[in-house]
């Protein structure tokens, strides 16, 4: 029963802590505006930011849906697309090698000085913001994935061979697994990634919907009040996305788990 | 532990090098005409400078890194024929995070076994648990262990194989001192237990640490820095069964002195 | 280790599924949703806007709610570029088969050897302007030597100011020049910067006054610079030769759309604003005032005439811009404001 309620009270003071913290910054916020320290034209205060949530809450409330979805369809491609190449990568390895020192390269092109000789092919719509954000978010979660199968690889891999394993057991026991475990232990820096691929898509691609247009024609109507209530939002959409693959890890992969210490 | 003959050395290197081809530096001797022979159920420290070639020559025993020149044997049996013979611990303890620790202690038996009959691996894994204080964290996973833990588990995993020979990678260098203590002692008795029922294994294990070796190893194989030979074999006189006392005594403080002087 | 195994195997069918769901998707997005039968006859065609809609599309977002364009057989869907200057290569490039850009786009544009005509002029003067603001005491350009101007990045922009500087007396070397984007009123309200160039007066001019912070506009045709064509209308040039019915509805409805605009100027603000929600009313029936008079043309609305364009052509030139003068017949066209419909 101790256990049970020092649980419950260790919880409480999980959420209490933050929830203060986070009041107290906002009510710093407001000072600093109110009493103008802050420009007002440059920071909303956060009354203001609320009240543009609100003035604008049909239109915002469509531009969250499809912002959401976005980020959800481009994870789900990512996660497939990377899952692929890294296990291509992994299995070829050194006949692939030429390939993925091409895809470092790669990686390093600025995705919105391109984007628009791209978009000479692709116009706008779904597909274009899609593939926008899996460009944004496939190298650097390939690159992460593979790097830390090379990581975790070598002794592993020498383990399995002192056993004499054969290689289908290595591929069942070892191979797959590990880039699966990958895949979902980088699976918080893929959302990430992918949230911001969506935002940069809907500022670069045509469609007048979604939270990074609202972001960006907001700031050409001057009214940071509505940038700064479209961030928050964005803000909403990270911590509902991040507790969804929390709960998901926890179904999938009772390892990720916290530690207890 | 399996079919040995009794007199055939456990380890037999002869003449044995190994080059490394750097990328556009041309290549590099890594290991440079080493020969030498471990008796079965001998434990043997190999000590020396760091990047000389230590845990390359273990590798090389384990038979997961190919060699250049020179014959390698393990109780008589050469190339593919060796592997398996070697239970390797890698510095790292090379579990897999995604598997229990039990799991990971199993995993030499499900990889193994299905060729050597073992009876009752699960109580055997248990057992060993039990033995080395891991009961109570077998059901977690190696993120959520301490790196003792996790050691002691890719020890147990070891044991649980059919290998006659043990391969330790500096098996207590990630690991606070007080731990320490403890994993030399299980250590210890695995050797020493071994030995009075005529079937101990046979160790060999890399450290810095003169101490560990002394303390642990009837011998200890000194080597050089890049390109590798082994300067000297050092005997430790100490009989069986030993106890941690041992650190104390002066001849033990002599062989350390001897040790360091021959790192140079 | 059955569970690990059960858990292998629900990894692998998420992926399978993950896989599938990805793919599914790239088939279908991309298509606009299924319209309802009765429309399924209309043409769709796009629109590449210069910005975000405001007072010159009103013309186009009237047409298109009063309906002009289903009369011509048309859907016309409006999207934003990623940038001002992406707006002439997209329209070349067959991604939208109209876009609103620039005189000096479009001459650049044909330099470079891309097949875009101007079809109508949506606006008859320029919108571009240098601002000070009236507290620095900067009245009059002739007072802008020795001060920093923020400017968009745009060459043309910076071709404009130098000219206004040279034909008012000011070395421009006295002159620093920094790169605001168009970002250009936060600065000038906060002093970094003396002047902008680049800001419309319509915009950033009637946004600063309401904020309270009163400024001097020099209107770039007042002070040297030919009086241009602020906003053009451009499509491909094979397009337009294969399908002039579709130019000449498409300009037919705007034209009608226009004369809407003109007699009703409060519905085609609540128009706007139903597609840019964060303008206000008062800001947006300011602009849309402003801007409808400049919407007069001599020879009808929207046509164009090819003096303007030699005289862009030359100023180019002049300036440095232009290397090499295309022909102004490959510029502008007024052929489908007429013809059978």
């Amino acid at each position: 029963m101790t256990t049970m309620r020092t649980s419950l009270q260790r919880n409480m003071k999980g959420w209490i802590q933050p929830f203060l913290l986070c009041f107290a910054l906002l009510a710093l916020w407001q000072l600093m505006v109110t009493g103008r320290v802050w420009d007002s034209t440059i920071v909303p205060s956060p009354i203001r930011t609320v009240a543009a949530a609100w003035e604008f809450r049909t239109v915002l409330a469509r531009d969250f849906v499809v912002t959401s979805a976005e980020v959800s369809l481009g994870f789900l491609v990512t996660v497939s697309a990377s899952l692929t190449a890294a296990i291509m990568l992994h299995l070829l390895k050194g006949r692939l090698r030429g390939f993925y020192g091409l895809l470092i390269v790669l990686q390093s092109v600025p995705l919105w000085a391109i984007a628009p000789v791209l978009f000479y092919w692709t116009g706008p719509g779904l597909t274009t913001r899609l593939l926008v954000i899996v460009l944004t978010a496939f190298f650097p979660v390939l690159v992460n994935t593979v790097e830390g199968l090379r990581r975790i690889d070598q002794e592993l891999s020498d383990v399995f061979d002192s056993m004499n394993a054969g290689v289908w057991q290595k591929l069942y026991r070892l191979e797959i697994p590990s880039v699966l475990y990958m895949v979902l232990a980088g699976s918080q820096v893929t959302l990430t990634m992918c949230l911001i691929g969506a935002v940069l898509a809907e500022m670069l691609v045509g469609d007048m919907v979604g939270l990074g247009y609202r972001i960006k024609a907001a700031n050409a109507h001057f009214r940071i009040d509505l940038v700064f209530a479209s961030v928050a939002l964005l803000g909403v959409i990270v911590a509902l996305f991040y507790s969804g693959l929390a709960l998901l890890a926890r179904r999938f992969d009772p390892s990720s788990s916290t530690k207890e210490s | 532990m399996i079919y040995s003959q009794h007199h055939e050395p456990a380890v037999a290197v002869r003449h044995v090098s190994k080059s490394f081809t750097g990328n556009g530096s041309g290549t590099s001797v890594i290991l440079d005409d080493l020969s030498f022979s471990i008796a079965q159920g001998e434990v043997i420290g190999l000590f020396g400078p760091s990047g000389c070639g230590k845990s390359t020559l273990l590798r090389i025993l384990c038979g997961v890194l190919p060699f250049d020149a020179g014959d390698v044997r393990i109780l008589g049996k050469r190339d593919l024929e060796r592997r398996g013979l070697v239970a390797y611990v890698p510095q790292r303890s090379g579990l897999l995070p995604w598997k229990t620790l039990k799991e990971n202690a199993m995993l030499g038996w499900m990889v193994m076994g299905r060729r050597v009959s073992s009876d009752r691996p699960a109580a055997q894994a248990d057992a060993l648990f039990e033995r080395f204080g891991l009961s109570s964290v077998a059901s977690r996973y190696p993120q959520q262990s301490s790196g003792g833990e996790r050691q002691r588990t890719a020890l147990v995993r070891a044991l649980l194989t059919p290998a006659p020979i043990l391969a330790l990678d500096e098996p207590v260098t990630a690991i606070d001192h007080i731990t320490r203590v403890g994993i030399y002692e299980e250590l210890l008795t695995i050797v020493q237990e071994g030995a009075a029922f005529g079937s101990s294994p046979t160790v060999v294990m890399i450290s810095h640490d003169p101490e560990e070796l002394i303390l642990l190893c009837d011998r200890i194989l000194v080597m050089s820095q890049r390109p590798s030979t082994i300067v000297a074999t050092v005997r430790i006189p100490f009989a069986r069964p030993r106890d941690a006392e041992i650190k104390f005594s002066p001849a033990f403080a002599e062989l350390k002195r001897a040790l360091w002087r021959l790192l140079r | 280790m059955r569970h690990r195994s059960k858990a292998m195997g629900s990894l692998l069918s998420l992926y399978v599924l993950l896989l599938g769901t990805g793919l599914l998707c790239a088939q279908n997005a991309g298509q606009p949703a299924a319209k309802p039968s009765a429309q399924a006859t209309l043409r769709e065609v796009r629109v590449r806007l210069d910005w975000t809609p405001w007072a010159p599309h009103a013309a186009l977002y009237a047409a298109e709610d009063q309906g002009y364009f289903k009369e011509v057989g048309l859907s016309v869907k409006m999207y934003v570029p990623p940038d001002p200057e992406s707006t002439i290569s997209l329209v070349a490039a067959g991604q939208d088969e109209f876009g609103i850009s620039y005189m000096t786009d479009a001459i650049l544009a044909r330099e470079q050897g891309l097949k875009v005509i101007s079809i109508a002029a949506l606006i008859a003067h320029p919108l571009n302007s240098i601002m000070t603001l009236k507290k620095s005491g900067i009245a009059e350009p002739s007072k802008l030597s020795k001060t920093t101007i923020g400017t968009t990045g745009v060459p043309s922009d910076q071709a404009f100011l130098e000219w206004v500087l040279k034909k008012n007396g000011v070395d421009k070397d006295t002159v620093r020049l920094v790169n605001l984007g168009f970002n250009l009123a936060p600065a000038l309200k906060s002093g970094n910067v003396d002047a902008i160039v680049g800001a419309y007066w319509p915009w950033e001019g009637i946004k600063l006054e309401e904020e309270q912070f009163p400024v001097n506009i020099f209107r770039l045709q007042d002070y040297g610079v030919p009086d241009y064509y602020e906003l053009v209308l451009v499509s491909r040039d094979d397009l337009v030769k294969q399908d002039p019915n579709l130019v000449r509805g498409f300009l037919k409805a705007i034209v009608r759309g226009q004369e809407f605009v003109q007699q009703n100027p409060a519905r085609a603000v609540d128009i706007l604003r139903r597609v840019s929600p964060d303008l206000d009313k008062e800001f947006l029936t300011a602009a849309v005032n402003a801007t409808v008079p400049l919407m007069q043309f001599p020879n009808g609305i929207f046509q164009q005439e090819s003096g303007k364009w030699s005289e862009m052509i030359q100023f180019m030139l002049t300036a440095g811009l232009l290397k090499k003068a295309p022909e102004v017949s490959t510029l502008f066209t007024n052929e489908y404001f007429r013809g059978p419909n």
